[in-house]
């Protein structure tokens, strides 16, 4: 378990007839318990060169817990007064960090739900018969349905994991997002059949996946250079 | 012109290993892009409880487009006790109970307001909101607003 701590002061002479000077410090502690949170993302610094002005995505989802005492720290380190990050919570304008701004605030990093997909390898195939997605090709070394699953699951594909049982392969979304249709597997698949072969790669289960709801985008107010601070606290 | 500072410091010696943590950020609450200061502080108390449905702490009753600053504080003292903190429809996180909260508030349109729910047991709290303006919500009375 870690100890940590984090500490608000809020002062000012002449803002009200009295002084106002207040402070509160808080244990960043797991939900509901008294023991702290050990997970973080680091502090880290973001630097972005905006031209044109993008959005970008800070923290996903499915990053921390969902509905977890998640926290998360923010500061513009930009010297010019004028100049702000606008913060979002998924599709919600939070608000405007300005120069020298910083902000902290809970986080519950409530993510969508990942697609997913089964194949099942199956027909006659031949050695040398390929089967093509995400962008990854696998060459059949022979003509074992089980083998060529087991070559396609070994493979490393850049937006999906994947896991095998027997001659089905079974492909999860790395993250969790809506396509709009079901398994974009379906047109990205590709099997290059050799003369007389029924190679076949059935989808055999789909199901859609959902939209986060709480992904952190934050958007850069002028098309010069801005710099984030920023650190999860997560569990 | 009224100063002022916000200051916040996190810290741990044992969160990363071999790396202790320490940060310390302070800044002086302006106006939008400006270097003077906000004016405008509304602060109170209460106390959710479950029962409560969520209920409006603030409505987004100033400009689009300025600078404000919304600090909430969740003073209950059963850890399982927590606010649940909302911006319009969007469910921003949790209050244990301890917790705090201080992030700034664009009042981009009628939709940007905040409300806040107890859930675990009851959440005495605290809050105040750094302005750039406000505007009184119309009168549903007239007769009594000559």
């Amino acid at each position: 378990m870690a100890t940590t701590t984090a500490t608000i002061t809020l002062a000012s002479t002449d803002l009200l007839t009295n002084a106002l000077s207040f402070s509160t410090t808080t244990p960043l502690s797991k939900a509901g318990v008294a023991t702290g949170l050990t997970l973080t993302s680091g502090l880290g610094r973001t630097t972005l060169v905006n031209d044109p002005i993008q959005s970008h995505q800070l923290y996903r989802s499915d990053s921390a817990a969902a509905s977890g005492s998640n926290k998360v720290y923010l500061k513009n380190l930009s010297a010019t007064a004028s100049e702000y990050f606008t913060v979002y919570i998924d599709q919600e304008e939070m608000g405007r960090l300005y120069a020298g701004d910083w902000a902290f605030f809970p986080w519950s990093a409530i993510s969508g739900v990942k697609e997913v997909f089964t194949t099942t390898i199956g027909g006659t195939w031949v050695a040398g018969e390929t089967f093509e997605f995400d962008g990854v090709l696998t060459t059949a070394a022979n003509t074992t349905v089980a083998d060529i699953a087991a070559q396609i699951h070994a493979q490393y594909y850049p937006n999906w994991t994947t896991a095998i049982s027997s001659a089905a392969v079974t492909f999860t979304a790395r993250h969790a997002m809506d396509a709009g249709t079901v398994v974009t597997a379906t047109a990205d698949m590709a099997i290059v059949q050799s003369g007389g072969s029924d190679a076949t790669a059935v989808v055999s289960a789909a199901a859609m996946g959902t939209a986060t709801e709480s992904d952190i985008i934050i958007v850069p107010s002028v098309v010069t250079t801005m710099t984030l601070e920023h650190m999860l606290f997560h569990e | 012109m009224a100063t002022t500072t916000a200051t916040v410091s996190i810290s741990s010696t044992d969160l990363t290993p071999g790396m202790p943590l320490s940060i310390s950020a302070s800044t002086t609450l302006n106006q939008t892009g400006l270097t003077t200061g906000l004016e405008i502080v509304d602060m109170g108390y209460g106390t959710l409880t479950v029962a409560d449905s969520h209920k409006a702490l603030h409505e987004a009753l100033g400009a689009a487009d300025t600078s404000n600053y919304l600090y909430l504080c969740n003073d209950a003292t059963e850890a399982t006790s927590y606010i649940e903190v909302v911006l319009h429809d969007t469910v921003i996180g949790r209050l244990y109970a301890g917790d705090w909260m201080f992030t700034p508030w664009n009042q981009s349109d009628g939709d940007a307001e905040w409300s806040i729910e107890a859930e675990g047991g009851s959440c005495p709290y605290a809050y105040a909101i750094y302005k750039s303006s406000y505007v009184l919500p119309d009168s549903t009375q007239g007769t009594l607003n000559p």
